[in-house]
């Protein structure tokens, strides 16, 4: 086992993109995660006598329309995003982990019944539904987080119920119950383990993807409201002084790219690291 | 052949009727109609008044009533009736699905024409500069918030440069005949960009994935060691057998590019099917926004089942599965 | 490689070259074009439908302003003008009667030589039929509802161009809307009856407002065409009564967001940029404004004009906080409007301490004011029995922190941001402000109308009629209990009050109703029941060249600007 772990890692560093991803990610969360520390001003700070101001060495990506320290707002705005995103993404597994060892393991009614939920979620297109849910739940952190997961257990679950039922057939399954060990024990040490590398991969991926729509519906009003700051709606704020202030669209729509570059890279890395085969 | 095809079908009907019912409860339970939105409008609109128009738009029954009454409306082919528009929304939908389409298609010929290219070219010259450039392009593509990268093109070729409009379909002044359907190609070109970019990235890092798979086959050596050209194993063989993957991942685009332009067409302000969708599930005209979705379940459904059909029909292993 | 990558790389120069060729596009017309025909209007809210018994949209109003003409409309100087009929009503010239049974007649007679533009007469029957079917619980009235139709009791047509409308009790706004249904004008009866005898329900399928041959007004202009999502034309109509247009067109267009429409008329698309709320906000004028200055927006004007509706803070009696007089008397002197107006809209949103518009003739200027002094707000406090606790924030006797909420509708960028600078402003004197925003449906369906908003709402108070001010909302047997729709939403009035609203429903004299606004604004300001924050200022955008723009600002929303479409024009 923990050879494999090394040879993995071993993989994984020499992964060039991968590596600056990762690196990036955790610049990020550590930035996020300091924020109080790394900000010059409170975020919900105004200042009336110095709006709009342009980038300068004491707003470092300038003010906006009530005078907020831009750079302030963006790394707080990144504590919520992230937090969100990888709160989605790290329930959201766990979720999909659960139901797809219950339906790998029940089969029969309860596992395809389980499996055509997931048809339902996947054959309405994502943006789709986060919309429908967005408007379901309401504004606010909570119904973010809520719709987040809610958009990512089918994947978790996908895979986790293929590994079982893959498992189920292979020979040392078979002798680990010729030895006695029940059904569950057989998962838990045997199933889980080999699913939990495709697992991480996957929610790396998802944590980018659910940044992406968190900022997505928060632009469109539905998500984190003001004065929460969030990358998304900072855009669509931004939007409204596109002519005279351009560079308040640039700065949120720039980490919001990154981010999710990031946890692509990272999680693309992952995977090459965890499963060379699939290299191409 | 045949019980392959049935056995899919039958199976479509309850997914469908499924995702109907979802929903319809999810998006009844949301509160706020756009009768509620009457009332910041118009102070003299009485409270009284949204009662009795709720009633009146059969907004005040409980949910299922409305779906069993949905049911039987779609049954009849009746889509139903937009309170936020005022209009049916078969009407609505027969006006803005041929610009989706327009959009859809622009986009989708656009990214396949330079990323099939692009993938083939990759997988051919592996880990050369182009490739990395490319994979790297690639995680660019699906990395960047549609939105955001709608505003700043926007800004860039409307604002900046002036050499575009900045949305909607055609100026005021565009004219007749000839200058307007040049007034048209001019307000597709930042949308379908903009699907063209995201698409590119996938479909890009698929076909290099699927080519060099294929290229690794035995069958490619056999037919190398026995002479043919190189051009001619491209060809007939990895080409042929290359295009199955991508076939499938395109038939799986389709339907995810019909999800896909609601962000882009608001951004833009293209008058199609997505944009509707998220208007309606914003202001919570519900029977629009079921409508819309419902319809497209049934393509993503339907494709589906076409690319599996497809499938069984190039790959006569699938068949017997 | 071979004949492979050459192809591609081929393909790819023709697509490229393609893409300039469709980019480069269409010269636009230039300078030395003939005198324009035509205007193009911008606007951000596309209306539902132009059919008045069922819009629900602002835009709608606009539009159908331009081919349906109205009984009145205001002027400059927030003066009732006739427009389709005679004279305004009054007591003075019999128009008004007061009957014994205390019930109220209203004559109106209409202008020769109206007509609808099929050739019909416009008559009273006409008026009878808007009543009849506005008033039907079958159709489903919206935006169009003048809230008169339990008040009236009888409409009846004495002969073709006088009709009589019978109020059920004296009503002091009788002749702003003739009849229900008659917001904006008249409803063609041979067009909508036989709908109507039908089926009511039907009402809302017509075509109006698709179909120019159902589409009839009796406006300057006629309806052309719509295409949905993209533009309504309406063509100038000859026979007017009151004379030819002068253009031959109006065309309104309608964008997704105000950006687009910034964007269109800066590059010369549109000619006009709709005021709020159905084209530019605040925020897009400023900018334009400050291109224009920059030099780089040219030959675009922009102008502000004042309207009758101010933003204000609405303080909920039911909160004990703000029962106290010194409480809120310390949170006017708390709340620097300057500041505000300064800072959100360049001051051209204008701070106002006062009940009416500054150039309405109710207006008294002597009242009050309450200048922005942190300190005074502290004394007063500090008069009421708070003291600064350990953070900043004012605590009572009992240890109780002075929080109060502030609720507005979410998503109202302009609100939300006048929230968080009163948080700073109001955290000077002491007062801790907690923002708890709803939806608009919320907001005005629950919290406001039945008081159950928790302390202070921000909003809009309207004043649709500037010459008789809607003093009755204040009535004390208006303030119903929390949880129930009361008028009164502020739950606030005193004995005075009462007596001058009474005073001032039942008389006729002009002078003398003035007297008694007087006196209501005065004990208003010393008591400040609701603190007024700025005056709403309309504000378009348009392209120099083009004359006769002029929004009359007295009405609810500040959008009637297509009131005299009929004189604009193109300078040569």
């Amino acid at each position: 086992m923990i050879n494999y772990w090394h040879m993995v890692w071993g993989r994984f560093t020499r992964h060039r993109l991968a590596m600056a991803g990762g690196a990036a990610a955790l610049a990020l969360v550590l930035s996020a995660l300091l924020a109080p520390y790394v900000t010059p001003y409170r975020f919900e700070q105004i200042s009336l006598g110095g709006l709009f101001r342009p980038p300068s060495p004491a707003h470092l990506f300038g003010t906006d329309e009530l005078g907020h320290d831009v750079f302030t707002r963006i790394i707080y705005a990144g504590r919520i995003s992230l937090s969100v995103g990888i709160a989605a993404a790290a329930v959201s597994s766990v979720i999909g982990t659960a139901v797809g060892l219950l339906a790998g393991y029940h089969g029969g009614l309860v596992g395809s019944g389980l499996m055509r939920l997931t048809d339902i979620f996947i054959s309405v297109p994502p943006i789709v539904v986060m919309f429908v849910l967005a408007k379901a739940f309401g504004p606010g952190l909570r119904s973010i987080v809520i719709v987040l997961c809610l958009l990512g257990w089918m994947g978790a679950a996908r895979l986790v119920r293929a590994d079982v039922l893959r498992a189920r057939g292979q020979d040392y399954a078979e002798a680990a119950r010729a030895l006695g060990a029940s059904e569950v024990r057989v998962m838990v040490r045997h199933v889980l383990p080999n699913s939990l590398a495709s697992v991480i991969v996957a929610a790396t991926l998802f944590a980018g993807q659910a940044i992406l729509a968190e900022s997505t519906i928060s632009y469109f009003g539905l998500g984190i409201q003001p004065p929460l700051p969030s990358w998304g709606n900072m855009l669509q704020n931004a939007q409204e002084y596109l002519w005279t202030t351009p560079w308040l669209a640039v700065y949120p729509g720039i980490f919001i790219f990154i981010t999710v570059l990031a946890f692509n890279f990272l999680g693309d890395g992952l995977r090459d690291a965890i499963d060379p085969r699939l290299r191409l | 052949m045949r019980r392959y095809v049935i056995g899919r079908v039958a199976g479509v009907v309850p997914l469908l009727l499924g995702i109907s019912v979802m929903l319809f409860v999810i998006l009844s339970i949301a509160p706020g109609d756009p009768v509620d939105f009457l009332l910041a409008n118009n102070p003299d609109v009485t409270p009284g008044d949204i009662v009795r128009l709720k009633h009146l738009y059969g907004l005040d029954r409980p949910v299922y009533v409305r779906y069993g009454r949905w049911l039987a409306q779609v049954a009849h082919g009746d889509l139903g009736w937009s309170v936020n528009y005022k209009l049916p929304v078969r009407q609505m939908l027969a006006e803005r699905l041929p610009m989706s389409l327009v959009l859809m298609s622009a986009g989708l010929a656009a990214s396949i024409l330079v990323a099939i290219p692009a993938g083939v070219y990759s997988a051919l010259h592996q880990y050369s500069v182009f490739d990395y450039g490319a994979t790297v392009g690639s995680f660019l593509g699906f990395s960047i918030p549609l939105f955001w990268l709608g505003l700043i093109m926007i800004y860039i070729f409307a604002v900046k440069l002036h050499v575009l409009p900045p949305g909607g379909v055609h100026a005021p002044d565009a004219g007749t005949g000839w200058s307007a359907t040049v007034d048209f190609l001019r307000h597709l070109i930042l949308p379908a960009a903009v699907i063209a970019l995201y698409n590119m990235a996938s479909l890009a890092r698929y076909t290099r994935s699927s080519i060099l798979e294929v290229s690794r086959q035995d069958y490619v050596r056999t037919a190398r060691a026995k002479g043919l050209t190189r051009w001619r194993v491209m060809t007939r063989h990895v080409m042929r057998n290359g295009m199955i993957p991508i076939v499938t991942v395109l038939a799986l685009t389709l339907p995810v590019l019909f999800g896909g332009a609601p962000v882009t067409e608001t951004v833009f302000g293209w008058p199609g099917v997505g944009q509707l969708l998220i208007q309606s599930v914003i202001i919570g005209d519900y029977v629009v926004a079921v409508a819309i979705v419902m319809c497209i379940a049934v393509l993503v459904v339907g494709c589906n089942l076409a690319a599996d059909v497809l499938y069984g029909v190039l790959d006569p292993r699938v068949r017997y599965e | 490689m071979g004949g492979g990558d050459t192809m591609i790389r081929k393909g790819l120069m023709y697509l490229l070259a393609g893409a300039i060729l469709v980019s480069l596009g269409v010269p636009r017309a230039g300078e030395g074009a003939p005198a324009r025909r035509d205007i193009v209007v911008g606007m951000y809210a596309e209306p539902d439908t132009l059919n008045p018994l069922v819009t629900s949209t602002n835009g709608a109003e606009i539009i159908n302003e331009t081919f349906l003409d109205p009984l009145v409309e205001y002027d400059r100087d927030s003066r009732l003008q006739p427009v389709l009929v005679e004279s305004i009503p009054t007591l003075q010239n019999g128009g008004i009667k007061l009957r014994p049974d205390g019930k109220m007649d209203v004559t109106w007679r209409l202008r020769a030589g109206a007509a609808w533009q099929d050739g019909q007469p416009v008559t009273s029957a006409d008026a009878l039929f808007t009543d009849e079917v506005a008033s039907s619980p079958k159709v489903p009235l919206g935006t169009y509802s003048c809230g008169v139709k339990n008040l009236i009791d009888r409409v009846q047509a004495p002969d073709a161009r006088t009709f009589v409308v019978t109020f059920k009790a004296q009503y002091a706004f009788a002749t702003e809307c003739a009849v229900e249904g008659a917001k904006h004008g008249l409803l063609p009866r041979h067009v909508f009856e036989p709908v109507y005898r039908r089926d009511p329900a039907k009402i809302k399928d017509m075509p109006y407002g698709q179909d120019p041959s159902v589409t009839i007004g009796d406006g300057p202009f006629r309806f052309v065409r719509r295409a949905q999502g993209s533009e309504i034309v309406v063509e100038a109509n000859p026979s007017y009564w009151r004379g030819r247009p002068e253009v031959d067109r109006i065309v309104f267009r309608f964008f997704p967001d105000a950006n687009a429409i910034v964007a269109n008329l800066l590059s010369g698309a549109i000619d006009v940029a709709a005021p709020q709320p159905v084209g530019i906000n605040f925020a897009q004028a400023l900018q334009i404004d400050e291109l224009i200055q920059r030099g780089q927006a040219k030959g675009i004007a922009v102008r502000y004009k004042p309207v009758a509706i101010h933003e204000a803070l609405f303080f909920n009696q039911a909160n004990p906080l703000l029962r106290d007089l010194r409480v809120r008397q310390a949170l006017a002197y708390a709340t620097d409007r300057q500041a505000i107006s300064e800072a959100l809209f360049r001051g051209k949103q204008p701070a106002t301490d006062l009940f009416l518009p500054p150039n309405t003739p109710m207006v008294d200027t002597q009242i009050r004011t309450y200048p922005h002094d942190a300190a005074k707000a502290r004394g007063l406090l500090g008069e009421a029995g708070w003291r600064p606790g350990g953070d900043g924030i004012m605590v009572n006797g009992a240890g109780q922190r002075l929080q109060l909420v502030i609720t507005a509708t979410s998503g109202n960028r302009d609100r939300e941001r006048i929230e968080q600078i009163l948080q700073q402003q109001w955290k000077d004197a002491g007062v801790d402000l907690v923002v708890e925003n709803a939806p608009a449906r919320i907001v005005y369906g629950e919290l406001f109308y039945q008081r159950r908003y928790k302390g202070v709402l921000l909003g809009s108070d309207a004043f649709a009629t500037p010459l008789h001010p809607r003093l009755d909302v204040y009535y004390s047997r208006e303030i119903k209990d929390v949880g129930v729709v009361s008028r009164n939403e502020l739950g606030w009035s005193t004995p005075q009050t009462d007596t001058i609203i009474t005073a001032y429903l039942r008389e006729p004299d002009v002078n003398k109703r003035k007297a008694l606004v007087s006196q209501f604004q005065r004990i208003w300001a010393d008591e400040v029941p609701l603190l007024p924050l700025y005056w709403w200022v309309s504000v378009w955008a348009y392209n120099e060249k083009l004359q006769g723009i002029d929004p009359v600002g007295t009405a609810i929303d500040p959008s009637p600007f297509v009131w005299n479409a009929r004189l604009w024009r193109w300078a040569q």
